[in-house]
Formats: C-alpha cells, structure tokens, sequence
C-alpha cells in the first residue's frame, strides 16, 4: 500500500513540476548542443561543398562517414575531448540539479519557499546541498569499489563453469547472467545513493558519511519494498521513453523535415527521463518520509 | 637397384597420372600413416614420399619444411617476429609444438638421418629449425623419383596459429615433413614466418589416420576407407590427386553434415561435407548456405569447383586461432555462439576461405613471396561474391540502420592504414603483420577491383577466367597474371601495375578549386585606344568564367575523369592523363558552373580521400544538420543517464 501510495505521488508530484522538467531538458540540450556545434561544423566542413552532401542526407553511407573519421582525425580528436568535458561539467551539475530536485520536491504547499517561486527554491535548495552531494560522491567511491570488486569475482567463476569459453553455449548465458547481476547491483548502489541524499536533504544534516551507511541499513531493512518501487517507477520510464524511442527510430530520416521531426520526438525523450527522474525522486521520498509531505 | 626403383616409380605414376586423368604435374606422392595420440597432444607418423626431380640437373640433397618447429621455442623465426601471438592469439608457453624425426631413408638405400641439418635461408636465425636439409649419397638425376620413408612425430602446439589443439579438438595441418619446391634447380623452402603462408608441389595424397573411434574426422580430399580397429581406435583412410597440401581434423564434439552438391552450369558435382561443432549447430544452416554460394559463385565466375569433395570444419569455441584458414578441399570457418544474422562473419570467412581452394588451392602461387596472388585475388572475389549474395549496400554488416558492404568495410582499413610497403613483397618483410595484411588482402583486390573498372567488366571477366583456366595446378607468378590481362585486353597495363603493385606511394586526386565569376559587361578599351571606349551592349547575355582546378595529391599518376555540371543542366566530362600536380579547366558559357567531381563513377577505387573528389558552389549543411542532430541525441541520452 505505502509502495503504491509513493508511487501514485511520485506521478503526481512529476506530472505538476512542468517547470522542473523543462528547467531539467533545457540543462541537457544546453550541454548537449555544445556537441552538435562541433559536430555540425566538422561535417559540414568536409562534406558540405562536395556531391556527397546530398546522398549522406538521404541515406547513411558508411564510405563517407570512414572518410570523415579517417581525414578529419584532429576534429574527431576535439569532439571526443570536448564530450568528455562537458560530461564530466555535467556530471558535477548533476549534482545540483539533483540537491534542487529534492529540495524543491519536499516543499509543503503554501510555504514561504513555494511563495518564493520555483526558481529561487530550486537553487536555493541546488547551491544548499551541493557540497554535501560531492562529499556523498566522493564516499561512494567505496561502495563502487566493492561494486567492481563483486564484479570481477564473477569473472573467475564465470570460466570455471564454462570450461574457459569451450562451453560457448553457456558462456554467452553466464556472460548475460553476468550482465544482468551488473545491472541490478547498479542500481540498487545508484538507489541506495538516493536514499543517502533524501536523508540529507529531509534531515538538512551535514553528517555525509552517516547518511550513506543509515541509507544502506535503509534499503536492505526493506529490501523488498524499496526494490519494488524503484523498479516500478524504472519499468514505468522505460515503457515511456521505450515508446518515444521507437517513434524516432522508425521516422526515416531522410530528409530534412523528417530529421526535424525525429529531433522534436528526441528532446520530448529527453524530457521524458527528466520526468521519470522527478517521478523517482518524488517516489522515493514519499517512501522515506510519507508524514513530511502529506499525501 | 635403386635406378629400377625410380624407373619403376616413374612409369606407375606417370600411368596412373594418365589414367585417372591427373590435371597437374605430380612432383610429389605422399603415403602417411599417422596415429592421433590425444593423451600425448601428438601425432605420430610414418611417411613413405616419392619426389620427382622435375628439373634439368641432378640434385643432391632435399629440403624439408618442419613447420611445426616454429612453436618449438621462443626463438624459433616465427615466435620471434611475432612475439608468440598471432592472428590475435596467444601462445601457451606450457604446450610446445614440434616435429621430430625419428628417422629417414632412401627406400631400400641410405640412412639420411645422420646427414639432418637445419638451415635458416631467410634470416640465418640458428635456433630456427622450420627448415631441414638432407644430404642425398647420391644425386637423384634429371626427371628421376626418388622414395624416401620419414618416421616423425608430430606434437601439437595449443592452437593459436592454424594448427593445434584445444580441449578434445585437433586442427593437425603443417604437420608432416614436407619437401620444399625445387625452381630452376634450386629449392625454393622459406622457413615459417609470422607473416607467412605456404608453398608447395602438386601431387597425391594417401594418408591413413588412426584415432579414438569416438572422434569424428575430416580431411583432406575423399574419404575412401575406414575401418574400426579392436583397440577403441579406427583408421580413416583419405586419397586426393593434385593438391599440394594435406590437413586433417578430429573432435568427438563434431556433428557431420553431408550434402551432395550439383552445379548444371558449369558442371559441378561434388559433396559438400560439414563438421559442425556441438555448440554452434544453429550455424549449420548460415554456413551451408554461405558455402553453397561460394561454389556456386567461383565455378561461375571461374572455373567448375574439381574435387569430389569439399569439407568446412568449425572449431570449437575457444580454438579460433584455427580458424578462417584454408587447405586444399577442406578449410576452417568461424563463428561465436550469438552473433546475429545481420553479422555475416561467418557467410565472409566461408567464402573467402572456400574461394581460397582456387586462389592458393589450384592456383598454386607461392604465399611466401607473392602474397597478393592469393589473398588479393581472393579478398577480391569475396567482396564480389559477398555483394552479389548479400546486397551490394550491406553484404557485411546490416543492423537495424546500420550497412556496411564488404567494400567499404575492405576501404576503410585501406584509408585508414599506413603506406609503408609496396603490394610485391617477401611476406616476411614487410613492416609489420598489419601492413601484410594490408598489402596483401585489401589493396591486392582493389588493384584488381581497379583493373575491372580500367578494362569493363566483361575483359576483366575473360581474364580472369583465362588466368585460372591456363595457370591452374601450376605455380604462376604477378608476371604471367599480368600478361594474361595484357593478352585479353590487348593493352599494355605496365603502366598500371607497375605503380600499384611496386610504390608504396599514394593515389589521392581531388578538386582543388571551383570558381565561377560573372565576366563583366564591356568596360574600358578593347580595340585601339583611338577608336574610343567601348559601348556598353543595349542586351548582352551575361557569360560566366568557370574554373575547375583538378589536383594530384598522391604520389601515383592514374588517368582520371572529371564531370563538370552547370545550372542549365549541362554535363562535360573531361579527361585528364593526370601526370601534373594540377590542371585548370575553364569555361565561359552562360551558365554558372554548380559541381565538379573528379571520377564520378567512382572507378578509382584505391583513391585515398572521397572527401576531396568533388566541390559544390553552394554548401549544403543538411548532412551536418542530420548527423549533428544525431550524435547531440546520442549524448544527450548519456547526460541524461548521468543525471539519474
């Protein structure tokens, strides 16, 4: 009951943050666009004023495209060094972005941060907790450590079983085995992490450390339930976005308007994910804390 | 006697040649016994070898390839240029490879075991033993056989290069004493490199081979015999005429497939003999297929497929280093448990390696120092076979949006590799195994895919076919490859192998500039200053200035064709013998110059850059507008994951 109660405010609470969600989306394409400049300029330098221009539109030509990568090796070189800047920028935002989310989400009605407007409260609550959600970061090092550690254990195991790949059959089983373990070990560190961060954010304390291991006693005291909704509320995104994902896939991009539409169904994707990750959040901080925020 | 002997042998072969129709000169008669012994990791081997001097002088002592020495130590030829890894895979130093004699003589004569020597022809390396000499007590005369028995073992390395084991598979190929080539009265036996393949006589096979009656068989040629002993073991016995090599394979884990293939045009009857591993069974189908197309494809295009047998062996998982190799009638594929229909690695490795029984198998160049006659004309026919089965847009790869075509995949390598060596080369001089591989695959068959698109495709049709038809079961060279197209075409071609086979240099030709200019209406003096200004038309038509500059970029001079194209719609084509740097067309008609591209059929396929061949007045961004969008998406997505 708790579960589904968290679960129906996560979508209501995702659903009525239409600012957050375009503040969200508008973040993603203002980074995002950094690498569509490069890219677009390297491509239309090389093919721009050429006869294959017209023929790279209308189909994907894997001779020209080999061309491009192989003569234009030092564009390519400051794409691929540009992307991991701004990844690595993002992946620090992210973590403002994420201390506003929260901060935002656990906003009575009425109240005098609501009054104050969205914007002021979303930072507010962005700059109030950055510095707590890097600490939280840099510990959870720890925990992706033992994460990889568990992972490499597989690997030995794996090749006993497989008789050192001679069993192919079940190589390819015990590698997707492998995958799927991954995955959800993943997750459940990434879920775990929200957790830490809630309590932060509900408790404003400042003892990180504390909040990370009072998070993992959280998860595995309710393992299940706190399983059930994450992979509700991932199932739920995935059929989402899994439906915008198809659409952009089956439009044949070969000409320009069709290109254009395909990129309007891709940011309303990347808006979608900016939802579910509100969803997420507003979910799980119902879970943890359902007196706090009503219903 | 021992004259008798020879004598003997001499008529019996020649009449057996005669009567069983024998399409190559056998220079060689193998009669191996040879017993897998799978707890040793070993072959033990008995080998009666009839050689026939096939020159004009006597020859005194023989030269034997011992291939299987080149996994004996660290320092063997082979380990040493490849620093024990190869095709990938990696050498276990725990499993040793090697063959050992323990005897040879002359039936009926001398001990030669004594006379045993190693010899390093190619890089005087003295731990390299690939190489062995025996001193004859006396010469074998002018067209004259000689018999020699040979007890050897052969112990397998764990696979990593062609031969080996892995598990319960056994891959047992270069692993009998095999007599080198005698060529203008010399012996011509390299010793086994990393980047080297083989060369060897024609001749017949007779190898009998016993192994645990548990394991499945396969081998070279045609199975004629088998035979269970009352020791848990049985004896397969094997015959083939006009091979020049002799592979076999064993593995309990092997399912046999056998399938009678017939041809109506050209005609070919042969069984197609599949042994598929336990775990790959679904592949049956795909590779059956692919092979069907192979044969089907190269009879065509070729010659009709001879043999009367045709075996694909798929090792098993975990052996791949055996895999993707080709022997006469029987090759290797590859595949992993997995890989989807749209991943046609095994349909490619099937083909090229099936094609290989005509491009190494009866056309018998020699790998060692002409690699390109085997490989190129091979990755050639592949890319061909591949297209006209598969799709010519993705008949390597097509996934979801994804095609890539075996050629542009072969191009990609090309453009994106080094030139440091020529085509024509000692396999094991070359810079490196890439720039072999290079070398000998991918540019090897775009010079050839250059020669279909100089001479049309029908010419290059009849020279190919031509070529193997006069050259197979022989050793050709590049030269009588060269003057056969010379003598189809009635061209003189030096022009165009001498650079591509013999530079290392570029081929690179590309628009250098494209301007067009309005000429302005009549301004200023035209005739005599006294005559007066020149007064303007009342309705001149407006000219334009067209320039097109062509440029050579590369080193490598080709004749090329330039396609100008104007606003009204009009085309010319120009030609160019491409000889300058560069050369300036220009133009004064009333229309504006729009495009220009050098080589618009795209027949100059080793052209380095597609990029530079044409210019446009206009730029068009809608492909950067397209992929740009693309990749932004694809990012995005990944912040997006960040974000979480």
């Amino acid at each position: 009951m708790k579960i589904l109660k968290s679960y129906a405010f996560g979508i209501g609470k995702a659903t009525r943050a239409s600012k957050m969600v375009s503040l969200l989306w508008l973040v993603n394409i203002l980074f995002g666009s950094i690498v569509y400049f490069l890219t677009s300029r390297m491509i239309t330098g090389a093919v721009g004023r050429t006869v294959l221009a017209e023929d790279l539109v209308a189909s994907f030509d894997f001779r020209v495209l080999s061309d491009v990568l192989v003569h234009q090796g030092q564009e390519v070189r400051t794409i691929v060094f540009a992307a991991g800047l701004v990844l690595s920028a993002f992946s620090v935002i992210a973590l403002f972005l994420k201390g506003g989310i929260l901060f935002t989400l656990m906003q009575p009605a009425n109240t005098e941060a609501e009054r104050a407007g969205f914007a002021g409260t979303f930072f507010q609550g962005g700059g109030k907790f950055f510095c707590r959600f890097f600490r939280l970061c840099v510990y959870s090092l720890l925990p992706w450590l033992v994460f990889l550690l568990l992972n490499a254990l597989f690997h030995p195991l794996g090749k006993i079983v497989t008789a050192g790949g001679a069993r192919e059959g079940l190589a390819v089983t015990v590698l997707w085995v492998r995958i799927g373990i991954g995955v959800f070990l993943f997750l459940l560190l990434r879920m775990i992490l929200d957790y830490a961060r809630i309590r932060i954010v509900v408790s404003d304390t400042g003892h990180v450390f504390k909040s990370l291991w009072w998070a993992v006693g959280f998860v595995f005291r309710r393992f299940g339930k706190t399983l059930v909704l994450y992979y509700l509320v991932l199932i739920t995104g995935a059929a989402i976005c899994g439906f915008l994902y198809i659409l952009k896939t089956i439009l044949p991009a070969e000409s320009l308007p069709v290109v254009m539409m395909a990129f309007i169904v891709g940011q309303i994707l990347i808006a979608a994910r900016g939802w579910v990750l509100i969803f997420l959040q507003a979910a799980q901080l119902k879970f943890y804390s359902p007196e706090s925020l009503g219903t | 006697m021992k004259k008798l002997f020879c004598a003997a042998g001499v008529l019996w072969l020649a009449f057996g040649a005669l009567a069983f129709g024998a399409r190559s000169r056998h220079v060689v008669d193998y009669r191996i016994q040879a017993q897998l012994v799978p707890e040793k990791r070993a072959v033990s081997g008995i080998e009666a070898l009839s050689w026939l001097n096939d020159s004009d002088v006597p020859i005194s002592e023989l030269q034997f390839h011992l291939y299987l020495n080149a996994f004996k130590n660290n320092r063997s030829t082979f380990m040493l240029e490849s620093g024990g890894r190869n095709r990938a895979f990696k050498h276990d130093d725990s499993h040793w490879g090697y063959t050992q004699i323990h005897g040879i003589q002359v039936r009926g004569g001398a001990d030669l075991t004594g006379s045993i020597e190693y010899i390093q022809p190619d890089d005087d390396n003295p731990d390299d033993q690939t190489v062995m000499r025996v001193l004859l007590p006396e010469p074998v005369p002018p067209q004259e056989w000689i018999t020699l028995e040979i007890e050897f073992t052969a112990k397998l390395p764990k696979v990593f290069s062609r031969s080996g084991f892995h598990g319960d598979f056994y891959m047992v190929a270069q692993w009998f004493p095999k007599i080198g080539v005698l060529q203008d009265g010399e012996w011509n036996c390299h010793q086994y490199h990393s980047n080297s393949e083989f060369f060897a006589d024609f001749g017949v096979y007779r190898v009998e081979i016993t192994t645990p009656e548990d394991y499945v068989v396969g081998a070279t040629g045609e199975r004629i015999d088998v035979v269970d002993n009352s020791d848990g073991t049985k004896t397969a016995t094997y015959y083939q005429e006009d091979v020049h090599d002799f592979a076999w394979t064993a593995c309990p884990d092997f399912v046999e497939f056998r399938e009678e293939y017939h041809l109506d045009d050209p005609e070919v009857n042969t069984e197609i003999i599949l042994l598929v591993h336990r775990e790959h069974l679904k592949f049956k189908s795909r590779y059956l297929s692919a092979l069907k197309n192979g044969l089907e494809f190269y009879s065509r295009n070729y010659g009709p497929y001879p043999y009367a047998a045709i075996t694909l062996v798929d090792p098993a998982p975990g052996a791949m280093g055996a895999g993707g190799m080709e022997y006469p009638t029987l090759f290797t594929s590859m595949t992993m448990v997995g890989i989807p229909a749209g991943l046609r690695m095994p349909e490619m490795v099937t083909i090229h390696e099936f094609g290989h029984n005509y491009w190494y198998g009866m056309i018998g160049s020699n790998e060692f120092e002409e690699a390109w006659l085997d490989e190129g004309f091979n990755t050639y026919s592949e890319i061909k076979a591949m297209a006209e089965y598969y799709g010519d847009e993705a008949s390597l790869i097509h996934l979801g949006r994804i095609k890539i075509s075996d050629f542009a995949f072969q191009r990609f390598q090309l453009a994106a590799s080094g030139n440091l060596d020529p085509v024509l080369k000692n396999s094991w001089d070359y810079f490196n195994g890439g720039s072999y591989s290079l070398n000998s695959y991918g540019k090897g068959a775009f010079v050839l895919l250059m020669l279909e698109n100089v001479l049309g495709e029908d010419v290059m049709s009849r020279v190919m076919k031509t070529y193997f038809e006069r050259w197979r079961f022989k050793h050709p060279k590049t030269g009588d490859f060269i003057a056969v197209a010379e003598e189809i075409s009635g061209r003189d071609l030096d022009w165009f192998f001498g650079p591509l086979l013999n530079s290392t240099g570029k081929l690179d030709y590309g628009i250098g500039g494209l301007r067009c200019r309005e000429i302005p209406v009549r301004r200023g003096f035209f005739g005599e200053p006294a005559e007066g200004l020149a007064a303007a038309a009342a309705e001149e038509e407006k000219v334009f200035r067209s320039a097109v500059s062509v440029v050579r970029r590369g080193e490598i001079v080709f004749p090329q064709r330039i396609k100008v194209v104007f606003e009204n719609g009009e085309e010319i084509i120009e030609s160019w013998e491409g000889r300058e740097r560069w050369k300036r067309f220009v133009y004064r008609l009333p229309s504006r110059v729009v495009s220009a591209q050098i080589d618009p059929e795209n027949k100059v396929v080793l052209d380095g850059n597609l990029l530079n061949n044409s210019r446009t007045i206009k730029e068009n961004k809608a492909p950067g507008f397209k992929y740009g969008l693309g990749l932004m998406f694809t990012f995005q997505e990944l912040l997006s994951f960040f974000s979480f």
